[in-house]
């Protein structure tokens, strides 16, 4: 894959208002990028304010996004979109990436539903990605969603992820423990999942850790430490697609500073030792 | 076996698959779980929303959810979630959204007058 498409390169974090503080002090070089929800921050003033600016002027930032909807049948905020385009404006934000899911009807439910995997779905979502795109004036990502029951089912999720970015050719977002938790969850194959996904598309990737409800049942909570087989999962990507921007997710149990860097810099690892691969595959 | 033909020859209306979905998730006492799908599935899909709502309230009002104490409490965050349409895509408005509820939807509020009052603390 064409590394230079990327926007940056490295390992990313999530964002969380708690830790605001200890990276503008710390720092951290291992950090390349981070991450925030727009839906969290467009509307913060004061000093946690000044102190995202402080941070969006040091560092590399994407916007990832939570209230867009982009499968729901209420219709797409426009209004919303204009607020979320000028906020990436002022903070030199270059990158939008959004949930291949919905999170409203008749009003905001505030977390993500599974749309339908039906063919209708794929074209009523597919021309509202599109529509965004226009209303943006740039390429969005769309992340895969963890899901715990897919009602209505008229395809497989990899068919329908597919062709909803074909149709409205958008970028994606991978999210690696999705894939994992979602094969548990609905008992695929992850790797089989992985050599399906359309990688020339891929802008980033998202790795995190999840809870065990039960050994066929899986929650992504963004609230542990990242198990094995999504660390097998990643390196197995970065094995068949080269190597791609990668940020860890943590929102809840969040421990301190130093065991968050500890993980990005397992990812850091993976990416060099991956990256030295594929250059003496290629030399 | 003929039924069950029948099943997947329909085509499948994926907005009306939605409606059901989200109006369980929003009421689960007045609305059926969607038919296709595990139960056990669905209803962690209604905790977690209920907790991570409940989550933002219980942040914000403090003060009502003490006074009013747990059960009470429990009883109009469901309430809330059940009947209010909020329209604000910003987290940090949905404490307006509460308001908006208390002051337009809330049958209870009848019974503690003090309560809108109470919830800018």
């Amino acid at each position: 894959m064409d590394t230079t498409s990327f926007l940056f390169e490295g390992a990313g974090l999530g964002l969380r208002r708690q830790l605001i503080h200890q990276f503008l002090e710390a720092q951290p070089q291992e950090v390349s990028f981070f991450e925030v929800a727009p839906e969290n921050w467009i509307t913060i003033g004061g000093k946690y304010g000044k102190a995202f600016r402080a941070m969006t002027d040091r560092f590399n930032f994407i916007c990832h996004g939570l209230s867009l909807s982009l499968g729901s049948t209420d219709p797409l905020d426009k209004t919303f979109i204009l607020e979320v385009k000028q906020f990436m404006k002022e903070h030199n934000i270059k990158l939008y990436s959004e949930h291949l899911s919905y999170c409203s009807k008749n009003g905001h439910l505030y977390d993500l539903m599974p749309i339908p995997f039906t063919s209708e779905a794929v074209s009523h979502v597919a021309e509202r990605i599109k529509r965004v795109q226009e209303i943006m004036e740039q390429k969005i990502a769309v992340e895969n969603v963890s899901y715990y029951a897919a009602p209505g089912q008229e395809m497989s999720e990899i068919d329908f992820f597919n062709a909803v970015v074909e149709e409205a050719d958008c970028n994606i977002l991978i999210d690696i423990n999705n894939i994992y938790v979602n094969s548990v969850n609905h008992q695929y194959d992850a790797e089989t999942f992985l050599k399906a996904i359309p990688a020339q598309r891929i802008a980033y990737a998202h790795i995190a850790g999840h809870y065990k409800v039960a050994e066929d049942f899986l929650v992504d909570t963004h609230g542990a430490d990242i198990i094995d087989p999504v660390w097998r999962l990643l390196g197995k990507a970065y094995e068949l697609y080269g190597v791609f921007p990668t940020l860890l997710e943590r929102d809840f149990n969040l421990p301190p500073l130093a065991d968050l860097l500890t993980e990005v810099n397992i990812i850091r690892s993976m990416q060099s030792t991956w990256q030295t691969q594929h250059e003496k595959r290629y030399a | 076996m003929k039924n069950a033909m029948h099943k997947t020859l329909e085509p499948v209306d994926f907005k009306a698959k939605q409606a059901e979905f989200a109006a369980y998730i929003r009421d689960p006492d007045k609305n059926p779980p969607p038919a296709d799908v595990k139960e056990q599935r669905v209803q962690m899909y209604r905790e977690l929303f209920f907790n991570n709502i409940e989550g933002f309230l219980s942040g914000n009002f403090p003060v009502l959810k003490k006074i009013l104490g747990e059960s009470q409490w429990l009883t109009l965050a469901e309430d809330f979630f059940a009947k209010h349409q909020c329209q604000t895509p910003h987290f940090s408005e949905i404490p307006e959204e509460f308001l908006d509820y208390l002051q337009n939807e809330c049958n209870s509020s009848e019974d503690y007058p003090f309560m809108l009052e109470l919830a800018h603390y």
